[in-house]
């Protein structure tokens, strides 16, 4: 699929859902669900999904959706499958986590990794929004360095983001992508592909989050897209054990065609601390990132240890 | 015909459990519950065991791979023991609120520092609010026959409750005992395939999709909060009688009955009672009979299930006896022993003179002799007689 007017029209994140103006992660739920069609049911964790789907007895969600303790949403969905597949029931059925980054980088890393470490049949998606945003945009092991939040409220996070795609690549899972809202053709593309694979598949989303990141509602879909452009947030895919590049980020393998990263810092205020000289540390280590993208591009042999 | 083995609690837990029908399983080792595990992944590789196992990496996971496969509508089991089931708390209350009858066994294990794998019921009753029924066995036979009982129990549309069938660490779990097994014919009449695998119960179903557990405001909707609490305690409370009819059932098919909600021994004219759960009882059933040769009018009762606690019967049987002496193999630090307050608030409401005495015993797995429980038996007695009053008696070497 090429086109954005070739997405699936049927919705299955209904109207009058309890997201805020501009939720990039409404936004990605929205096409993902569109490319995982009815079949498909979700695992949800505590996080900012918890109240997207909206205030019992009403529900934002067509597919069946189940609730999770925060950090079990990938031992739930192992749970789920195997009931299901006891029952004759897992044909053709898509059984999803929906998670944060909390949820997946932090209290539900354990689950996530015994949950890929058996091959479960599913598809984890981390929506990441780089801070737990539910309880009031404090700092996660997403939040990247430099970064405003409650809990690093007057200097910023002084640690850099975890490396999750790594400790994902090391389970060696059957397919591992990431995606931005900004980018749906994309994004739904690899929900599309991500389906036809059995095994545990994985799907990194960068979420951007106006109230945590602290810019207007309007520019949702100019950050992450920016996110993208500066080379910051690379959008690549693994596919049996093979790394490729994907749609805008093909070409930013040569340096000249990244923007710089303070056209992409300087649109949120939670940035809005960083000296120059983290700024030009945060670029150092983008270009350096793109040393290793390129080295994975050009890999002949398998990517996995 | 039947078939009698020597059988470990652990193994005959095992044997029930394959039994039973289980749809899915997932368990992590601990001691004194890991030959549980053992036993059912060695008998799945041999090809005897139908039920899906996964093997989790925590006790966290087991719990909530059992809601995920109960959400289905399967049957579905769990073991663990001390530690493991501390770990599992935030999910037993998820399970339990969600209504889902999954079956567990809790091999009773003291819980660290310092490290303890020996028996103690702290573990099991610090979980005794989370909404899950607790029964306690005191025999490998018991372990084996309450299984099947449990599921049934669970699965009840009246009660869909899970169920948490407590057994003591090594003093069952590890210690061999002839077993009688039942003739699967017998079981697969008394336990059917769970009524929820094909009835119009709201399971995870793609052709009804429903959202589970999403936000319940109190605002707008925080009566319907209140009322599935309302609805759980109502269940638990239900599950007391369906037990007895459960139990009856399981007598008419198998021939074996172990009291109702208690178990007793000469209690009908017995002045002092002596009270206890798992196998202590066995143990106060020496010291009834060294007492009564004595001229003592002592009986003993064992507490068979915990939650919902059996207050009515506990004021049937204690209401005119002098004095009510119970052991808690349990400390709940700053209040004593946790068996003897709930025996305390079933009867308070009865305004009787009966003396309810509390005993510590044998935490962390320290021997309770029959010797122990009789000297602490004489001098409670000789202090209620001398009107002196003395806070909790520490059976301890
Ligand atoms: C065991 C437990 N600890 C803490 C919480 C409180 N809590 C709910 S959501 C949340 C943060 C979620 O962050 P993330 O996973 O990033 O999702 P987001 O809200 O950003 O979508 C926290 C800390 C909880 N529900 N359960
Ligand atoms: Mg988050």
């Amino acid at each position: 699929m090429n086109k954005i007017l070739e997405i699936c029209l049927d919705e299955f994140l209904l109207p009058g859902h309890a997201a805020c103006a501009g939720c990039g992660a409404a936004l990605a739920l929205r096409h993902i669900l569109k490319a995982l069609g009815k079949n498909t049911i979700i695992i949800i964790p505590a996080g900012c999904s918890s109240i997207i789907q909206g205030v019992y007895p009403k529900t934002a969600f067509s597919n069946p959706v189940l609730n999770s303790a925060f950090d079990s949403a990938a031992a739930y969905c192992s749970g789920v499958i195997e009931g299901l597949k006891a029952k004759n029931k897992f044909k053709n059925i898509n059984v999803v986590v929906w998670a944060g980054d909390g949820a997946t980088f932090d209290i539900g890393l354990q689950a996530l990794s015994g949950a890929a470490e058996r091959n479960t049949d599913m598809i984890y998606f981390c929506d990441d929004n780089e801070a737990y945003m539910n309880t009031g945009i404090q700092s996660s092991s997403a939040t990247p360095l430099g970064a405003l939040t409650t809990t690093t409220p007057l200097i910023g996070k002084r640690e850099r983001k975890k490396d999750i795609i790594s400790i994902i690549l090391a389970h060696e899972p059957t397919y591992l992508a990431t995606a931005v809202s900004g980018y749906p053709v994309d994004l739904y593309n690899k929900v599309l592909k991500a389906k036809k694979y059995s095994g545990f598949r994985f799907i990194h989303i960068l979420s951007p989050c106006p109230p945590g990141w602290r810019f207007d509602s309007k520019y949702t879909v100019t950050i992450s897209k920016l996110a993208v452009d500066t080379g910051m947030w690379p959008l690549f895919e693994v596919v049996e054990s093979k790394f490729n590049l994907t749609g805008p980020s093909l070409k930013l393998l040569n340096p000249k065609n990244r923007k710089n990263i303070e056209t992409y810092l300087a649109l949120q205020g939670r940035f809005s601390k960083l000296t120059k000289t983290e700024i030009s540390i945060i670029q150092k280590f983008i270009d350096a990132r793109w040393e290793q993208l390129k080295y994975l591009t050009n890999l002949k042999g398998r990517l996995f240890l | 015909m039947c078939e009698i083995r020597i059988l470990t609690g652990n193994y005959a837990v095992a044997e029930a459990v394959k039994q039973s029908n289980v749809d899915v399983i997932a368990a992590y080792p601990i001691t004194p519950q890991t030959q549980i595990v053992e036993a059912l992944t060695s008998m799945k590789e041999a090809g005897i065991l139908k039920s899906r196992i996964i093997r989790v990496e925590s006790e966290r996971s087991a719990m909530a791979v059992c809601i995920g496969a109960a959400f289905t509508g399967c049957r579905v089991y769990t073991a663990t023991s001390s530690q493991g089931l501390a770990l599992m708390h935030e999910l037993l209350y998820w399970a339990a609120a969600s209504r889902l009858p999954i079956v567990m066994t809790n091999v009773n294990r003291a819980l660290a520092p310092p490290w303890n794998i020996w028996v103690e019921h702290t573990d099991s009753l610090l979980e005794r609010d989370v909404g899950w029924l607790q029964i306690y066995a005191s025999s490998n036979q018991e372990v084996y026959d309450l299984i099947f009982q449990c599921f049934k129990l669970a699965e009840l549309p009246t009660v869909q409750l899970p169920v948490m069938l407590c057994m003591d660490g090594f003093l069952i779990s590890h210690t061999a005992t002839p077993v009688e097994l039942i003739d699967q014919r017998i079981i697969d009449e008394f336990l059917p395939d769970s009524p929820y695998t094909t009835s119009n119960y709201p399971f995870l179903d793609i052709n009804k999709p429903l959202t589970y557990g999403n936000v319940i405001s109190p605002v707008t909707n925080g009566k319907l909060y209140f009322k599935y609490r309302r609805l759980a305690h109502k269940a638990m409370l239900n599950s007391l009688s369906k037990f007895k009819i459960i139990q009856e059932e399981f007598g008419r098919l198998v021939g074996r009955t172990y009291g109702e909600l208690l178990d007793s021994y000469k209690i009908s004219d017995a002045d002092i009672v002596l009270i206890s759960m798992g196998t202590l009882f066995n143990q106060t059933i020496n010291t009834v009979n060294v007492l009564r040769k004595e001229g003592y009018k002592v009986g003993a009762i064992r507490i068979r299930v915990f939650r919902p606690f059996p207050c009515k019967e506990i004021q049937r049987l204690c209401k005119y006896k002098q004095a009510v002496l119970v052991l808690d193999r349990n400390l709940a630090p700053g209040i004593g022993g946790i068996l003897s307050w709930e025996i305390k608030s079933s009867l308070f409401e009865l305004k009787t003179d009966v003396k309810i005495i509390s005993a510590v015993a044998g935490l962390g797995g320290v021997e309770v002799t029959t010797n122990d429980i009789t000297n602490f038996v004489k001098t409670a007695y000789n202090n209620i007689k001398n009107k002196k009053c003395r806070g909790i008696y520490w059976i301890s070497p």
